[in-house]
């Protein structure tokens, strides 16, 4: 059984979420910043009449430094099931395209054990341009903090 | 569910509502005889519409009621406390067996031996001799003989008389409807973002300068406007509906708690969003249970401190400007500010240097904080679960703000401040640290220009002497904590924080807006110091602030 993936650069490095949690790829916009939140949290945008909060892809992954601005920076708007479907904007260097894989085939993320990889990678893919490492879109947007 | 068994169940719990204020009433004054015409009549009512359902549990409760008092009116027995005790316990049993008609199952049995206690007080009393306790209905106010002699039209043809036309009528009674809420719910929403809309539509005309889309604007403006106010207007309900429970409840908890207390209630006609009224419901019923178990001393104690042995808790209501302001007072104790400072040292939420530098009414605030309660054992009736600080956490999720106010000895009084609205919260705009913020005019109590060189300093201070009062001031780019301060402030805004004024520095004031306030969502979940987010008629999020919060944090550092 394979799946669709959205592969996208932050930090340098590819990660990937599965293309059915991805609404919609769409450009930067002007966003609203907000105290009290944690260093990821960009802010907020009106994302056609509803309150998208924005996260710094590059921090949420938990890199040193946040998504530096360039022509090719996007917001990844994604939406899971458990927060009710709503969607959350992840500010992402660039998009690199989609992958088809299957899940199964995936390299358990122990593989790379000696590197701290963020708790949300579930699995590792090696390919010719280095490794892909797959996201869990649950658990990586488990808490802003997480 | 049947429309006919809905109907049933709405009635019936207005009538239960009825009867149980009737009840209160007669039990403070025995010779009520309109309580005691109430009660009957809801008894009556009631025990009819369940025979209709064949909920005969409840119908022979009722008529036990209804027998007992009609005996009662009639003079054969005297309300008694016996017979007070046997009413209310009657009336327990029937909203027993209709909560489970409400929820959906069958009402069961009466509980046992009731009706057979309430057919014992229909029986004489001992002391009965016929007098009437009740004082008999006072002579109707003398109603026009309906005219019996006179014509009042031509003859009918076959003679007879014409039926007289000036027979008293009926008084009109009061057209309503009822709707469900959640189709007002949604009435509403719809019309919000027509009033967003309606600002994207400004914000066009400004650009266009098209004179005939300004003068459909300005015109549907209007129409928009009236649309909004009547719609909102739907959804109000007056704050008695809240109120009505209390006579009741605080009689069982005098009772229980060995208490004396008076009930005093004003304002009931005062309207509020229905949403509200809901929401209101368990922090008010909070601050209730709290000055009856800890405000209000025992009778003995009272009247070793000279007071009336009977406290007195008020509930009022009343609209000041834009928003309503709720009342809970009593003259019982107070709020212990040593007690409350100790616990808040121990609790680590206050640096015991920082101790002394707290005025009273900050101390008083802390009452609200999680983690604190001055009574080592929560009691059965306020360690449920609900603290103080839910109350205010309650209160703040619906725009408001709560503040507490004690005179040692001599009582306590919470004062909630609401919006009349949930659905449109006005604000104002102000730009600090490079953005937009919004902050509820509710708190807004007037704004001015700021001039750095009429600041007064002192060590860790500053004021603002504002025709004379010293006003501190809090720089609104440093109370968010943003990185980047941005340009210098040159408007201060007054914000009311509990008894004193705060002056908030921003950068400019950017207008008033009404907005519709959207929560943040579930990912960010309730955010320190910001209420929502409002999209602004050019499509610009705004958050809105919750300035309560923030000077809040600020205290604490």
């Amino acid at each position: 059984m394979t799946e669709r993936r959205l592969v996208f650069l932050v930090a340098g490095r590819r990660y990937a979420l599965p293309l059915a949690g991805v609404l919609e790829v769409i450009r930067p916009e002007p966003h609203a910043w907000i105290p009290n939140v944690p260093p990821a949290v960009l802010g907020i945008a009106n994302f056609r009449g509803r309150t998208l909060p924005l996260a710094d892809g590059a921090l949420l992954l938990r890199h040193d430094r946040p998504v530096e601005p360039g022509e090719a920076v996007r917001i990844l708007v994604v939406a899971h099931p458990e927060l009710q479907g709503t969607p959350v904007g992840i500010l992402v260097e660039r998009v690199a395209g989609i992958r088809t894989v299957d899940p199964a085939a995936l390299r358990p993320r122990d593989e790379l054990a000696g590197r701290a990889l963020h708790a949300a990678v579930c699995g590792i893919e090696p390919t010719d341009a280095g490794s892909v490492l797959h996201l869990d879109l649950a658990l990586l947007l488990g808490r802003p903090d997480a | 569910m049947d429309d006919l068994l809905s109907e049933f169940i709405v009635e019936t719990a207005e009538l239960l509502a009825s009867a149980e204020r009737s009840l209160v009433a007669l039990d403070a004054a025995r010779s009520d005889r309109a309580a005691v015409d109430e009660i009957f009549r809801a008894a009556h009512t009631i025990k009819g519409n369940s025979a209709f359902f064949d909920l005969y549990a409840i119908a022979d409760v009722t008529h036990a009621l209804e027998s007992a008092l009609a005996a009662a009116r009639d003079g054969r027995v005297i309300p008694d406390d016996r017979f007070m005790a046997g009413l209310f316990a009657g009336f327990d049993a029937v909203k027993a067996l209709f909560a489970r008609v409400k929820g959906g199952d069958p009402p069961g049995d009466p509980p046992e031996g009731i009706v057979a206690r309430l057919a014992a007080l229909a029986e004489r009393t001992e002391d009965g001799d016929g007098t009437a306790h009740i004082p008999p209905p006072a002579s109707p106010a003398p109603a026009p003989d309906p005219p019996q002699e006179e014509e009042t039209g031509p003859d009918a043809p076959d003679g007879s008389r014409a039926p007289a036309a000036a027979e008293r009528t009926a008084p009109p009674v009061e057209e309503t409807l009822r709707v469900r809420v959640e189709h007002l719910n949604r009435l509403i929403e719809q019309i919000g973002e027509l009033v967003t809309i309606r600002s994207g539509l400004r914000h066009a005309d400004r650009r266009l300068a098209d004179p005939e889309l300004s003068r459909l604007h300005l015109r549907m403006d209007k129409s928009l406007r009236k649309l909004r106010d009547l719609s909102l207007s739907l959804r109000m309900l007056p704050v008695s509906r809240l109120f009505d429970r209390y006579p009741r409840l605080v009689r069982d908890l005098a009772v229980k708690t060995g208490k004396k207390v008076r009930l005093a209630v004003a304002g009931g006609e005062t309207e509020l969003d229905r949403n509200i009224i809901e929401e209101l419901a368990d922090p008010l019923l909070h601050l209730v249970r709290n000055s009856v178990d800890h405000g209000i001393e025992p009778p003995e104690l009272r009247e070793l401190s000279g007071k009336d042995p009977t406290g007195t808790l008020s509930l009022s209501a009343r609209h000041v400007e834009n928003h309503v302001v709720i009342e809970v007072r009593d003259d019982g104790s107070g709020i212990d500010r040593e007690a409350v400072l100790r616990k808040a040292v121990e609790a680590g939420l206050v640096d015991r240097q920082a101790a002394g530098t707290l005025s009273l009414d900050d101390v008083i605030q802390l009452i609200f904080e999680p983690g604190l309660s001055t009574r080592d054992r929560a009691t059965e009736l306020s360690g449920r679960g609900v603290g103080m600080d839910v109350v205010r956490s309650r209160v703040e999720s619906l725009h408001g703000t709560i503040h507490a106010q004690s005179v040692p000895g001599e009582g306590a009084r919470f004062e909630l401040r609401l919006p009349l609205t949930l659905a449109i919260l006005q604000v104002l705009l102000v730009r600090s640290a490079g953005g937009l913020f919004g902050l509820p005019l509710l708190s807004v109590e007037e704004t001015a220009r700021f001039n750095p060189a009429l600041v007064e300093r002192e060590p860790g201070l500053e004021f603002l002497n504002l025709r004379g009062e010293a006003v501190r001031i809090a720089p609104l780019d440093a109370l968010l904590g943003h990185p980047d301060p941005g340009a210098a402030p040159r408007h201060a805004v007054m914000i009311r924080h509990g008894e004193r004024r705060v002056a908030l520095t921003v950068e400019r004031l950017a207008g008033k807006a009404e907005v519709v306030l959207k929560p943040l969502g579930p990912w960010l979940g309730r955010v320190p110091g910001v209420m929502g987010a409002a999209a602004l008629g050019d499509g610009s999020l705004v958050p809105v602030l919750e300035i309560g919060a923030l000077l809040r944090e600020r205290l604490h550092d």
